[in-house]
């Protein structure tokens, strides 16, 4: 085993450009989600959303969280602002005891980012 | 040792600037499972990080005890005594070596037991009473890894440490020890550029998580008010842990640490 298992795919759903993430995020991968994430900034165009769904993320380490406030102020650049669906205990987790869960906008479903899009 | 009451007409602000390190001569040995230091030469600012460093590397080579016979050490002011309390700040969370001070004037005893040191750090006549003084090493259990400067090392130390938990079954502490050996992992891989050492210590109420690597450079937090993307590992660490400090190591490296609260019970 080297870099930590990872399924990407992305879809639109109604306004939201998603990017679904399934796997562990660490240094080794982070650059890979970051350049899906910034395709997907790219693509979507106001009053779209780029939504990161981190649902069946099991692990999140400092390095995708770096790469989820560099999207967001990215995202923020471009009016398109990034949701980050969070379910999981190993993206919950990070996300609150860094901050980070006041800082981007953090969401506990899929549905409601779509709907709220 | 000589007490400051016993030395006169030095100008000591100008000594502290001036200490030459190389007046601080540590001689090092081992007495069994304990390591025996004798610091020979004056204990001022100069040569304080001298003494810190060597009384941290030897603690983190967990000897039963570090023994430190002050018999050869000058110390013009007591101030600097506070080595020995910043040393056992630092090392008392992990690896929670104790440290035992020999003096063997019964003058210089009272003077030392007067001083605020010796709320933490006793003070015996000889190293055979310091050895009879310690109590028993708590039941412990170790398991430590290598792995390679890789990006992946991070994803091979959370299965270690997954592994090793179950095993020990303490998996309550699962996800935040993952989350801290990953981190600590990939900063010795990304900034000191190592092949990093993993090492896990599980006794009765704590798990530590330790990472060598070879880079001298102290691990620090920058605290700051709002959430930045640059040191969001340590940040992750410090807030997991119970508490979480960094220490140099005799290969030249540092070691930073974690210690996680468990409900697990062993020995």
């Amino acid at each position: 085993m080297s870099v930590p298992q990872l399924r990407i795919a992305h879809e639109i759903v109604g306004n939201a450009v998603v990017v679904h993430v399934a796997g562990e995020i660490d240094m080794a991968n982070a650059p890979v989600i970051k350049a899906h994430l910034d395709r997907a900034c790219h693509r979507a165009h106001p009053p779209q959303t780029v939504v990161a769904d981190l649902t069946e993320v099991v692990f999140l380490g400092s390095a995708g969280l770096s790469v989820l406030l560099e999207v967001d102020e990215a995202c923020r650049g471009r009016r398109t602002p990034l949701w980050v669906v969070a379910t999981t205990p190993g993206v919950v987790r990070p996300l609150r005891v860094t901050g980070m869960d006041q800082v981007l906008k953090v969401a506990d479903s899929l549905d409601s980012v779509v709907q709220t899009a | 040792m000589a007490a400051p009451d016993r030395r006169a007409g030095v100008d000591r602000d100008r000594e502290a600037v001036t200490a030459d390190p190389t007046r601080l001569r540590i001689d090092h040995s081992t007495d069994g499972d304990v390591t025996l230091l004798e610091p020979r030469g004056v204990l001022d600012l100069g040569t304080y990080p001298h003494l810190r460093d060597t009384l941290i590397k030897s603690a983190m080579e967990q000897p039963r005890a570090v023994v430190v016979d002050l018999d050869s050490l000058r110390i013009p002011t007591e101030a600097t005594l506070s080595v020995f309390a910043t040393v056992w700040m630092q090392v008392s969370e992990w690896p929670a070596v104790p440290i035992v001070l020999v003096a063997s004037n019964p003058d210089d005893r009272e003077w030392l037991r007067r001083q605020a040191i010796a709320n933490v750090v006793p003070v015996l006549a000889t190293v055979r009473e310091a050895r009879e003084s310690l109590d028993d090493p708590p039941p412990r259990r170790r398991a430590a890894l290598e792995l390679p400067c890789s990006p992946a090392s991070a994803a091979l130390a959370r299965r270690f440490v997954s592994e090793t938990c179950q095993r020990w079954e303490c998996a309550e502490t699962l996800p935040a020890a993952t989350t801290v050996a990953s981190e600590l992992v990939e900063n010795a891989v990304r900034h000191a550029r190592s092949e990093p050492k993993l090492s896990l210590e599980l006794r009765s109420g704590t798990l530590a998580v330790a990472v060598y690597d070879d880079d001298p450079a102290p691990a620090q937090l920058v605290r700051t008010g709002r959430v930045q993307s640059r040191h969001l590992g340590l940040r992750l660490v410090a807030n997991l842990a119970r508490a979480w400090s960094c220490g140099p190591t005799w290969s030249g490296g540092k070691v930073v640490w974690a210690v996680l609260r468990i409900m697990s019970r062993i020995g």
